[in-house]
Order: C-alpha cells, then structure tokens, then sequence
C-alpha cells in the first residue's frame, strides 16, 4: 500500500454516489484519505485551505459556470508554487482525443476515461504521483 | 444462519446489500437487482435514475416488494410502502450509508453508474411484511414450515 497522502476528487455534481463509492474504495485499497467536492468554487476553497496531494476532477461540473479544465488552468496559473505544481488527474466521460489534448496542453498530468478503466486500473495509474 | 425474530434478520439485512425489487404500474411489473441500505427500524434505502422504470412505477404506484437470497442460508422475501426521501441532510446520509454498502466487496461496482440517466431519487421502503425461508437445511421435505412470518406494522 503506498504511503498516504491527501487527494481531493471533484465529480460531476449529478453523481454523488459515486464520489463517495470512489473515496472509500480508495480509502480502502489505497489508503488514501479523499476530501469530495463538486464544483468549481467549492474545490478552489479546499485547494487554498487545504493544498492535497493531488487533484482527480471531472471535466463536467454540472452546477458550475466553469468545467474541471478551468480548476486545471487556475491551478496551474497559481502563484503559490505548491498549488502550481499539484499533479493534476483529468477522470472524465469524454474519452475524445481533442479533450485529452486541451486536457495535456493546459498541464494535466494524467487522463482517465472512466468507461476504459476499472477502480484498480485508476489507483495504479496514479500511484505514480504519490511521493 | 437460522432466522425466526427480528433481530436476525436484521441481522442478515446488515450482512447483504443486494436486493431484487419489484415494482409494478397498471400491467407493466418491473423487477431490478438494486444496491441497498438499512436502518435499524427496517426502512430499506436505495438510489435509481428518477427517469428509471421502476422510479416512474414506484412514484404512481408505492407498493413494492424485494427478496434478499443467500445460497444455503435464508431467502427474505418483503413488502412495504415507498417515499421519496427530500431532506438534504437525509440524504446525504443515505448515500454515504449506500456507498458504504458498495465497498463492502473489494471489486462490486453498483450498476448504477454504467447507466446513463437523469438525476438521482432516493426512495425508502419502509416494511409492513416480511418472510423468511430457512435455506440451512439440505434435507429433501422439511417437517416444520420453512417459514418464518414477521409483521412491521
């Protein structure tokens, strides 16, 4: 089991069973300790206030004005350098390549299509970002 | 495991998280495997689709019944009447409760998200009538009545 560490997932706000599936699934098989959003301005504050390990968002964020590429440039655009450098996880249903590339060229470090994986494919797949 | 009280089965509700429910409207029943949760005064929670089949039976017509099997242990077959759960703060609670229940086994992924659909009810059945049907014996015929009635009203 790796070392644990925070992360902080924001899904599509219509999905709440799902966040709270995917935090104790992770709790569970990956010890890590997982802080739910869903939207853009309530995953900003935690962000500020609590600076996670690292960022799993949706694309999608249906009560938001802004989507989950939006968090990725504000992260990425931040002055405070351990926000600018947090690994951000694009976990979303648009599996197209234009997406995956907005998502790359904006600073993501990882994107997961979620019809493509199962939990464990997700939690191996960002393993890698846990120091 | 031998149910005959109360206790017992919920007990055996606790343990599982699974139920078949069947919902019906004018000619048109509908049966669904369905990830649940329960509380301690037998009021059984599940999440659906609001556009789903059985939530547009279950909002014309609240009758609904449910089984819960276990190989080689009991059958609980149930009635009730559903509502629909409003409060915020409920349910909230009932979906941690229902996600809680799907963690419980290692690589059981609820249904539920494979499907496309609209936003999510939450209903709560709450129990009238329960039977249980005691599976542990492996005789052929049984000399006492396998079953077990439990009222809730």
């Amino acid at each position: 089991m790796s070392e644990t560490k925070k992360a902080l997932i924001i899904l599509n706000d219509s999905d709440p069973v799902l966040g709270r599936v995917c935090k104790n699934k992770f709790k569970k098989q990956a010890g890590w300790d997982t802080i739910l959003s869903s939207t853009y301005d309530e995953a900003i504050k935690i962000i500020v206030q609590k600076k996670p390990g690292f960022l799993i968002t949706d694309i999608i964020l249906k009560n938001s004005v802004k989507d989950g590429l939006d968090l990725l440039k504000f992260i990425r655009e931040s002055d405070d350098k351990d926000i600018a450098k947090m690994p951000v996880i694009v976990f979303t249903d648009l599996g197209q390549e234009p997406d995956k590339k907005r998502a790359f060229d904006l600073g993501a470090n990882e994107y997961l299509v979620k019809t493509e994986l199962r939990i464990a494919d997700v939690i191996k797949r960002i393993e890698k970002f846990i120091s | 495991m031998k149910i005959s009280n109360k206790k017992q089965t919920l007990a055996f509700l606790k343990k599982h998280f699974i139920m078949q429910l069947a919902t019906s409207y004018k000619d048109k029943p509908a049966v669904a495997v369905m990830l649940y949760a329960v509380d301690n005064n037998f009021n059984i929670y599940f999440a659906t689709h609001k556009d789903s089949q059985k939530s547009q039976n279950l909002l014309k017509n609240p009758n609904a019944s449910l089984s819960i099997w276990e190989h080689h242990s009991a059958l609980i077959q149930a009635s009730g009447v559903v509502s629909v759960v409003k409060d915020a703060k409920e349910q909230s609670k009932i979906m941690d409760r229902l996600a809680d229940a799907a963690t419980e086994d290692e690589s059981f992924w609820p249904p539920v998200f494979r499907i496309k659909g609209d936003e999510y009810i939450i209903f709560k059945i709450s129990l009238s009538w329960a039977r249980i049907l005691d599976l542990e014996q492996d005789t052929i015929r049984q000399k006492d009545t396998p079953f077990t009635e439990l009222n809730f009203k």
